[in-house]
């Protein structure tokens, strides 16, 4: 047989290129092709986990803007009364109330009768109750056992908590872990979380919250007197008087912070702090419609003694109801109408902080990042101008490239010396 | 799911971005235009070249941390091929086929000459001094 001996062909250029095109082609179509997903609303990312990544994006401190949420709701402002009249009316236009009269204009009321009789009910309650109704400091108490349950059964006592009340409030915190949810919510399985609700109640019935650091569990307990740290001013002096709500709770979310680091490490400090902050306001939200119920009793005084003699007389239970009862009845739209609009308004102004502070750090960003990029870009500009002005300011504008050639070697010539003379 | 659901007009996550998407672009700085002395002078411009554009974009390497020059053990700098072939398409792309569709302002000066024998006005003109015009690349 003869001997084949493949010879050299080599590709031309556009032999070349045509191969390669083709290639490329091929690969660009075998590409998925670039999802523009358009996700339901139901289904985005809540706001307020939204501005959470935004805010680490942007390097803010979330505990900041958390503590300028506490401080103004219950600090600063009558936003909380204004809320629970706000939803105290609300609550009661559904019904088909119009104050004073507290018997139903209609027990089916239509959606824009409903928004006048809550305008009216609520310019009635507003001119009538005094501003400030609410003990902040006790909503305070109440929210921390809430969280932290009730240690040796003495810390409810310690914060001036009756013993009914802090039944309520337990039997409340476990009720309402799925009452409301300001983060887009997890996924649940029903068993999972009625085991959670279990274990939820014996935390707090014994006093200690389990955080999760580095898959370890971490016990972290109030002290037995939780004022202790609730109202233990910067000088170290226990004073109730001399502390205000939301300074109580940014000293409870310290001593999360100091306590998780003592029990996990250095490294696991900041991460149950700021945790712990988040979870703080998230609780704070949900349980609102719990630590308010107390005073929706001042309301009703006042609804009762203004109301005509033959309306009947309205109760706590006709305004709010409580998460356990809620949790019985999901669907009853009358029965959320309070809690909804608490919770809905609570978090309005919290999403409001947070997207004022993102929104004016962005811009500066924007208007560094912009005005630092002209800067630079005129910069090299005006530098590149300024070096050719210096080599050929010696030569008229016609000048030849020869003429422009010995005027930019003059520029060199400490180092060519003589030399120059040879390379023009 | 909750039982309490968080109202509609709270639900603007994707608003949100839309608000930041749109103040990056109300906040960039527009490039000027040119004015009609500036666009005359670009006559003289030398044009573009890929090989001074390579070596101006290779020169600035060190700024951002990448070798420039050939690699340990004599191996080619990929990236400055890299870099090399980008710019020479690009040039190639810009000056073979790109194509910049113009549009003048209205309000040109002319002047023009002419007669009639008592029918149409018959004009020769030519514009006396440059007017603007927007150019669009495509």
């Amino acid at each position: 047989m003869a001997l084949n001996i493949p010879q050299n062909r080599p590709l031309t250029d556009s032999q070349k290129e045509v191969k390669a095109k083709i290639g490329s082609m091929k690969n660009i179509l075998a590409l998925p092709f670039r999802d523009n997903r358009n996700i339901p609303k139901s289904r985005q990312i809540s706001l307020f986990d939204y501005s959470l990544q935004l805010m680490d994006s942007l390097g803010i401190d979330q505990q900041f803007v958390f503590n300028s949420f506490l401080e103004k709701v219950l600090d600063k402002t009558n936003i909380l009364e204004e809320n629970v009249v706000s939803s105290t009316a609300s609550s009661l236009a559904r019904k088909g109330v119009k104050l004073p009269d507290t018997s139903p204009v209609t027990n089916d009321p239509r959606d824009d009768q409903i928004e006048s009789f809550k305008q009216n009910n609520e310019r009635f309650l507003s001119n009538n109750i005094s501003s400030s109704f609410i003990d902040k400091k006790q909503l305070s108490r109440e929210l921390t056992l809430m969280l932290f349950g009730d240690r040796n059964g003495s810390s409810s006592s310690n914060m001036n908590i009756s013993q009914n009340r802090r039944d309520d409030l337990i039997n409340e915190a476990v009720c309402g872990v799925n009452t409301f949810s300001i983060s887009s919510e997890p996924s649940e399985r029903n068993e999972d979380v009625e085991f959670n609700k279990i274990d939820l109640r014996k935390q707090l019935e014994k006093g200690e919250v389990k955080y999760e650091i580095n898959c370890n569990e971490v016990n972290i307990q109030l002290p037995e007197d939780p004022g202790t740290v609730l109202d233990r001013r910067d000088d170290g002096v226990i004073s109730s008087s001399s502390v205000t709500p939301a300074q109580s709770l940014q000293k409870l979310t310290k001593f999360v912070g100091n306590e998780a680091r003592s029990i996990a490490g250095e490294n696991n400090q900041n991460s149950v702090g700021k945790t712990f902050g988040r979870t703080l306001v998230e609780k704070f939200v949900n349980y609102i419609n719990t630590l308010v119920i107390p005073y929706v009793d001042t309301i009703t005084a006042l609804i009762n003694n203004s109301k005509p003699s033959n309306s009947p007389s309205i109760s706590r239970s006709d305004i709010a109801v409580a998460n356990c009862e809620l949790s019985n009845d999901p669907n009853n739209p009358e029965k959320k109408e309070f809690t909804k609009k608490m919770a809905n308004n609570l978090l309005t102004e919290l999403l409001s902080i947070m997207v004022v502070t993102i929104l004016k750090e962005f811009k500066t960003l924007v208007a560094n990042y912009f005005a630092r990029t002209a800067i630079e870009r005129q910069k090299r500009k005006a530098q590149k101008m300024l070096m050719k002005f210096q080599i050929f300011s010696q030569v008229g504008e016609n000048a030849s490239k020869a003429q422009k050639f010995a005027s930019a070697l003059q520029t060199l010539s400490p180092i060519l010396g003589n030399e120059t003379q040879n390379l023009v | 799911m909750a039982i309490v659901e968080i109202e509609e007009q709270l639900n603007k996550s994707e608003e949100m971005a839309d608000m930041m998407l749109f103040l990056l672009n109300e906040d960039r700085i527009p490039v000027p235009s040119l004015s009609i002395p500036e666009l005359l002078m670009a006559k003289i411009r030398p044009g573009l070249s890929a090989e001074i554009l390579t070596s101006t974009i290779i020169s600035r390497f060190e700024e951002i941390g990448i070798p420039s020059g050939p690699l340990l053990n004599g191996h080619t700098n990929v990236m400055e091929q890299y870099t090399k072939v980008i710019m020479e398409e690009i040039v190639s792309a810009i000056q073979n086929d790109m194509r910049i569709d113009v549009a003048t302002d209205p309000g040109a000066s002319v002047t023009a000459t002419g007669a009639n024998a008592g029918g149409p006005l018959t004009a020769v003109g030519a514009t006396v001094a440059p007017h603007t015009g927007t150019g669009v690349a495509r």
